[in-house]
């Protein structure tokens, strides 16, 4: 087995034997990073066959618990000071909204494209985000919601940034059935996601990176 | 011309008195309250209540069983949507509780649903809060919901003994679980992601569902019942869930026994399933869905487009659908007129369309937008349909 397998196995949703691939490459003192960046190329790969709807949405989320998998026994061996090189965002579904799909997807995409993601989970409170910018310094806050009766709640994080004095610091990027740029910039966000996809190029954008 | 009459015109492609109106949901306390209809019905009394109670789930099990109960339980809801000249009241006849817990249930299917306030009015939302199940094997040991159980028929029949007392302004439609939500949302997307990696295991979840719903269709349909819901959803904003090779695979089939039997038996069925179903329409029409609900009209795709779509579709499906729910949230009054007359008269004219939101009216829905969309029924909604 090699680190062309360990990309094949991303692409093929192999979610049951991926972490005792990793496991082998790292007992064979393949370096973990280039063990990550095989992962990463079977992600780029899912990810396009996504966009030419090769793959669908069940098969993003399959290859996203196949890399969760592949990064519990990687993770470990991926040193500090390089995960801190990494940028930070700041992930979770609005204040009232309990639908984390589009969300949790994103963050694992993320997580593959190099990018530490704090993940604040669903039904979060502006201020929790507030706090969470300013104890990570994280540049980018990626929102997520699904339901038209908490999509204002989007525009209550963008006041309270602002309220905060970090909103100049801070880009703000939406995603969810109720949205579209236009919606989203009315709302106060800066960026908005059409999917997983487009929000990870997006944020890497946002991030420069 | 009584509801039944109406809707079941329009979805035979005959012009009735008027464009009947119908809503999956209606959760939105001050549009109740306008129309004089008293919110929640002790739902939120009931719940606290319930938290105190021993013997609760037994309690539970009681009242979803008993048609005099659950009669009382749709009067009001009913009245409200003769009120606002909705058509058709829906009896649950699914998705019933199992157990009761902290805030919620976990319904027949493993689904966690707890009970949430909207601060504005109160309006209290069922809503959907993860799968219950964590695996295959814990789905196995779980007890499958019985067709069979007298709770489903008599939650049917108590809908019909209001539709009677109310002289059949109300058409009431039983609604089932489909094939796709239950599976899925047993476990949780990412769960259930793993068990659609593994064939069997996924064609036994989508079996027993399809299984289910075409055994609670035979049963509806033998006792009368003109339309039967089907309460799904195949996709989201940006396409179907699965592959349509998956739900050719796993669901399909399924829907067509089900419309086959529906219809040996005279009736009709409306599919209820959100999102962009772009790739799946074909077969979702060469199943032999009467009526489909609610063409989602936020999906990413410009090409899911209900004037389109009844262009290639209109003599072959019953359009249920598609005012934006943001529309009806942020939009303007004019805004809102303006495209429910579209709605009326490009779908209306010859029959084929019932009038409703592309999703549901949830508690962001202001009275003013919403007696918007009541007077442009009013004033347009009436056959013959006036040309724009």
């Amino acid at each position: 087995m090699n680190l062309k397998d360990i990309t094949n196995m991303i692409i093929e949703l192999d979610v049951d034997n991926i972490a005792s691939a990793v496991q082998n490459q790292l007992d064979a003192c393949v370096d973990p990073f280039t063990v990550l960046e095989a992962l990463t190329k079977g992600m780029d790969e899912v990810g396009r066959r996504y966009e030419t709807n090769e793959y669908f949405l069940a098969e993003l989320v399959l290859a996203g618990e196949t890399m969760k998998e592949a990064f519990a026994i990687l993770k470990p061996h991926l040193t500090t000071s390089n995960a801190d090189a990494r940028t930070q965002i700041i992930a979770a579904t609005v204040r009232g909204d309990n639908h984390d799909i589009g969300k949790n997807i994103l963050s694992t995409m993320l997580l593959s494209a190099g990018i530490d993601v704090i993940d604040l989970g669903m039904d979060c409170p502006a201020d929790k985000i507030v706090q969470a910018v300013k104890g990570s310094g994280a540049k980018v806050v990626a929102l997520s919601c699904l339901l038209t009766m908490t999509m204002r709640e989007i525009s209550t994080v963008d006041k309270a940034l602002r309220d905060a004095g970090l909103r100049d610091d801070v880009k703000l990027i939406v995603g969810g059935a109720p949205l579209n740029m236009a919606i989203a910039k009315e709302l106060g966000a800066d960026d908005y996601g059409a999917d997983a996809i487009d929000g990870v190029r997006r944020i890497k954008a946002l991030l420069e990176v | 011309m009584d509801a039944p009459t109406r809707v079941l015109k329009a979805i035979n492609h005959e012009e009735p008195d008027r464009v009947p109106a119908f809503e999956s949901a209606f959760t939105n306390n001050t549009i109740m309250e306008h129309y004089g209809i008293p919110t929640g019905g002790g739902l939120t009394s009931g719940i606290s209540a319930l938290k105190y109670l021993p013997f609760k789930d037994r309690i539970a099990n009681w009242a979803v069983s008993n048609q005099k109960f659950l009669a009382k339980g749709y009067t009001d809801y009913y009245e409200f949507l003769r009120r606002v000249k909705i058509d058709i009241g829906i009896s649950l006849v699914t998705h019933t509780q199992r157990k009761i817990i902290k805030g919620g249930i976990i319904d027949e299917f493993g689904r966690i649903m707890k009970f949430e306030e909207y601060e504005g009015d109160g309006t209290i939302i069922t809503a959907y809060h993860g799968g219950y199940l964590k695996n295959f094997e814990e789905y196995e040991s779980w007890i499958r919901p019985d067709p069979h159980e007298p709770k489903r028929l008599a939650a049917y029949l108590a809908g019909k003994e209001v539709q009677e007392q109310m002289n059949n302004e109300i058409l009431s439609v039983p609604a089932i679980g489909g094939m796709m939500e239950p599976s899925w949302e047993a476990f949780g997307f990412e769960r259930f992601s793993r068990i659609l990696g593994h064939p069997k295991q996924a064609k036994k979840v989508f079996d027993d569902n399809g299984e289910l719903a075409l055994e609670l269709t035979k049963i509806l349909a033998d006792h009368g019942a003109e339309l039967i819901l089907i309460w799904d959803d195949y996709g989201f904003k940006n396409g179907p869930f699965m592959s349509p090779k998956s739900f050719r695979t796993y669901v399909f089939p399924w829907l067509k026994r089900i419309c086959v039997e529906a219809h040996k038996r005279g009736s009709k069925i409306l599919l209820h399933s959100d999102g962009d179903l772009m790739l799946l329409f074909d077969d979702i029409v060469d199943c032999g869905v009467d009526a489909l609900n609610p063409i989602e009209p936020t999906t990413a795709n410009p090409e899911y487009d209900i004037f389109k779509l009844k262009e290639k579709y209109g003599d072959k499906i019953t359009f249920v659908g598609n005012i934006s729910p943001v529309m009806l949230a942020e939009g303007t009054i004019s805004e809102i007129e303006d495209y429910s007359k579209k709605l009326i008269q490009e779908l209306a004219p010859g029959g084929g369309y019932i009038f409703s939101s592309g999703h549901s009216i949830n508690p962001a829905i202001t009275v003013d937008r919403w007696e918007a969309v009541m007077r442009v029924r009013e004033k347009y909604g009436t056959y013959p349909i006036q040309a724009s």
